[in-house]
């Protein structure tokens, strides 16, 4: 009988719905994540250099192909402008004075063929001989162009070649992009 | 004759595929950087993503301004060092360089140009790629790049571009 009333109990108390039970909550606990994407330019240029190799002319004669720039950036919105400049450190690019930098013109994107020169008005300073501007990117503060990325292709030609003696000259076309 | 047509196919297909991979660019980031001074210390970084060995060469300049414009030159007014002056990258590898400078004076900036050459150049011209990562220094971290670039007189913010 004992046990038949302990079983009783035990069974009330087991099916017996806790009303009065409080709800446990355990507090919210949070993580902070953050995304940290830095500032990014990147650039290439195909091919990594050109030649010339012909018969001297007192015309213009293209040194080798195109040149493809793919220029690439990801900029935050505090940044106004996105440069992508082209230049020969000296006025003797390639080591002698036979070939100056004024011989040799640029063409920017199909555009007019210019000759090099320490003149340029877009040569951000840095000292040099610039060719055309080859690309430039314009931001305002409704631009959606932040993050973008632009082709343009340069044309280099040399003028007078008659004029420089045999032998085999290299030199150095640099091409920066800044968005400073 | 079939076969041959074929393989000269797969070998123009292979030639640009690999140049297409060749031509995968080189970054850098991040382009600028704001440190309290006069002492500055940090690290970009110079990402080869091509699939040919590239040199890199580092060189530090100031930054300043003329005519309304930036300027960049021999390094004045500050002493940085590189934990680098040049480096070999290759295939798909991203290097990290550290830096620590000294301003005299505050605020100061300077860029540190990244020269990427791919190869060596025998006849004609090469085509050498120059990227810049900037740190400004000043009395205080926050905002030192605007305040720096309105002392040069070279600051224009996005409103005033878009008013042009």
């Amino acid at each position: 009988m004992k046990k038949l009333a302990l079983c009783l109990m035990s069974a009330i108390l087991l099916l017996t719905p806790a009303v009065e039970a409080t709800q446990l909550t355990a507090p919210t606990s949070t993580v902070s994540v953050s995304i940290t994407i830095p500032e990014s330019i990147s650039v290439s240029c195909t091919p990594a250099s050109v030649a010339f190799t012909g018969t001297p002319s007192a015309g213009s004669q293209p040194i080798g192909g195109l040149i493809t720039c793919t220029v690439n950036w990801n900029l935050q919105n505090t940044r106004t402008v996105l440069d992508v400049l082209d230049y020969f450190s000296s006025d003797n690019p390639f080591g002698t004075t036979k070939i100056t930098a004024g011989m040799i013109t640029g063409s920017a994107n199909a555009g007019t063929a210019t000759p090099f020169s320490d003149t340029s008005a877009t040569q951000f300073g840095i000292a040099g001989f610039y060719g055309p501007l080859l690309g430039q990117q314009t931001f305002t503060s409704s631009s959606t162009n932040f993050n973008g990325s632009q082709i343009d292709t340069l044309q280099l030609a040399v003028n007078n070649s008659v004029s420089i003696p045999p032998g085999t000259y290299t030199a150095t076309l640099n091409v920066v992009a800044l968005a400073p | 004759m079939k076969r041959i047509a074929f393989n000269i196919i797969a070998l123009i297909i292979v030639l640009l595929v690999v140049l297409v991979a060749a031509a995968l660019s080189q970054q850098i980031s991040p382009l600028t950087q704001e440190a309290k001074g006069p002492r500055a210390r940090g690290e970009f970084t110079v990402t080869n993503q091509g699939i040919l060995p590239i040199a890199v060469v580092l060189e530090p300049v100031s930054l300043g301004a003329a005519n309304g414009k930036p300027v960049w030159g021999p390094l004045h007014g500050v002493q940085v060092k590189l934990s680098e002056q040049s480096a070999r990258l290759g295939p798909k590898q991203t290097r990290v360089i550290s830096y620590e400078a000294k301003c005299e004076q505050q605020p100061c900036a300077f860029s540190i140009f990244a020269k990427f050459a791919q190869g060596h150049t025998s006849n004609g011209i090469a085509v050498v790629i120059h990227l810049a990562s900037t740190v400004y220094v000043c009395e205080k971290k926050k905002g030192c790049r605007e305040s720096t670039l309105r002392g040069l007189g070279i600051w224009q913010d996005v409103a005033r571009a878009a008013a042009k």
